[in-house]
């Protein structure tokens, strides 16, 4: 017969193999739309442990170097405000040795024995010079601290080749007369929060010293408990006086956003840290 | 007849369907796998700051007396349970360098896995 001779499929072949095809592109199509919504839940978990994993860098690299106690008054303890999602402290930018005091208010800091990230910089920064047993501290050795009026980079050390660094403080300051060799640091009034922007709460830095606006280091956070700090003294446990603590405790809280297209369950993300001061751990 | 017509059989087309099947079912097993991965990261980074917390602790025991070291915190311990990891150290009982070493025991999906902390402390 015609029909028969002709070649090609039949209808049932074609509603079959047209079914198949159905079942193994839905098949396909859940497969994809559910890796996709893995993929999206996933990068958000990694988003957020890589964020409070930064946190917890940063934050323990910031604390770490401070010195509870410098001497004998609060005002020489590095940490300042000690909040439970808020620290205030001064925070080390660099340090070097002086080489010249050309007059009562200036000395100068040899450029080789100078460490630090940056310049000092007047108005930013506060000059800390070391004072061995200093009677106005009323304890042993200690660092005491002046504002910075200005700073020029213009006459060399004596015997030097290059530039040091000349420091301007306020007449009157304490810190009068330093002699050459004596170890100065240069630190900045540093502040680290928890505090919200556009909805969202981010961990803060800003500079309390210049006076500058808040900025985001690391989030979104959790709201309300995203960032808090715990202080201890020297046998472990939580302290308020700012002279005993000798390590902070550091909790960092994120959470995905979850809900929407993905309706995946939000995932909370907790980080513990804790770090020794350094320069406050001797008795 | 019907058996020397050119084309694939039910049966050749079903086997075809299953293969894919199989093949489906294993690119569904490496999402299983990433988010498996994912999640040993998270615990991985807990028990590192688990193991580096203990070991600030002891760094602040040990500073805290006066000659150094003389604290009784200062000394091998554990295990102890913080939270779902299990937490043990050990300290060399003399010298002048101690050396300290964290152990961290961390449960995953598959089987306990730890995380070792060393460091060396002047006493």
């Amino acid at each position: 017969m015609l029909t028969r001779s002709r070649r090609g499929f039949t209808l049932i072949e074609v509603m079959v193999s047209l079914a198949l095809t159905l079942v193994v592109a839905g098949a396909l199509y859940s497969v994809l739309l559910s890796t996709q919504r893995i993929t999206r839940a996933q990068a958000q978990r990694v988003d957020l442990q890589s964020n409070v994993r930064a946190g917890a860098v940063l934050v323990l690299g910031e604390l770490r170097e401070l010195s509870a106690v410098t001497g004998g008054t609060g005002g020489q303890n590095d940490i300042l405000v000690a909040g439970s999602n808020a620290v205030v402290y001064r925070a080390m930018r660099g340090m070097g040795f002086i080489c010249a005091a050309p007059s009562a208010t200036t000395f100068r800091i040899a450029r080789s024995s100078f460490s630090g990230a940056r310049d000092p910089q007047a108005g930013r920064d506060e000059v800390l010079i070391f004072s061995e047993d200093s009677a106005a501290a009323g304890a042993a050795d200690s660092w005491l601290g002046t504002n910075i009026v200005s700073v020029a980079t213009v006459s060399p050390c004596p015997g030097a080749l290059g530039p040091g660094i000349t420091l301007t403080v306020p007449a009157g300051a304490s810190v009068a007369g330093p002699e050459i060799g004596t170890p100065v640091r240069i630190a900045e009034v540093m502040e680290l929060r928890l505090y919200e922007s556009e909805g969202r709460s981010w961990l803060g830095a800003r500079s309390v010293s210049s006076g500058e606006a808040i900025q985001p280091l690391v989030g979104p956070l959790t709201k309300g408990n995203g960032f808090g700090l715990e202080y201890l003294d020297a046998s472990g446990t939580p302290s308020i006086d700012r002279t005993s603590i000798r390590s902070i405790r550091i909790t960092l809280r994120g959470t995905t956003e979850g809900g929407g297209a993905g309706n995946s369950v939000p995932v909370e993300e907790e980080l513990v840290t804790q770090v020794a001061l350094r320069n406050a751990v001797q008795p | 007849m019907k058996a020397s017509r050119l084309g694939f059989t039910l049966t050749e087309v079903l086997v075809g369907v299953l293969v894919l099947a199989v093949g489906i079912a294993a690119l569904m097993g490496t999402s299983a796998t990433v988010t498996r991965m994912i999640g040993l990261g998270r615990v991985e980074t807990r028990a590192a700051h688990a193991a580096s917390r203990r070991m600030e602790s002891l760094r602040l025991a040990a500073y805290a007396t006066s000659p150094r070291c003389t604290d009784p915190g200062f000394a091998s311990g554990g295990p102890a349970l913080s939270g779902s990891m299990t937490e043990s150290w050990l300290v060399a009982p003399t010298g002048r360098l101690r050396k300290v070493r964290v152990t961290i025991t961390y449960l995953t999906a598959r089987g306990s896995r730890q995380a070792m902390l060393e460091t060396v402390l002047t006493c």
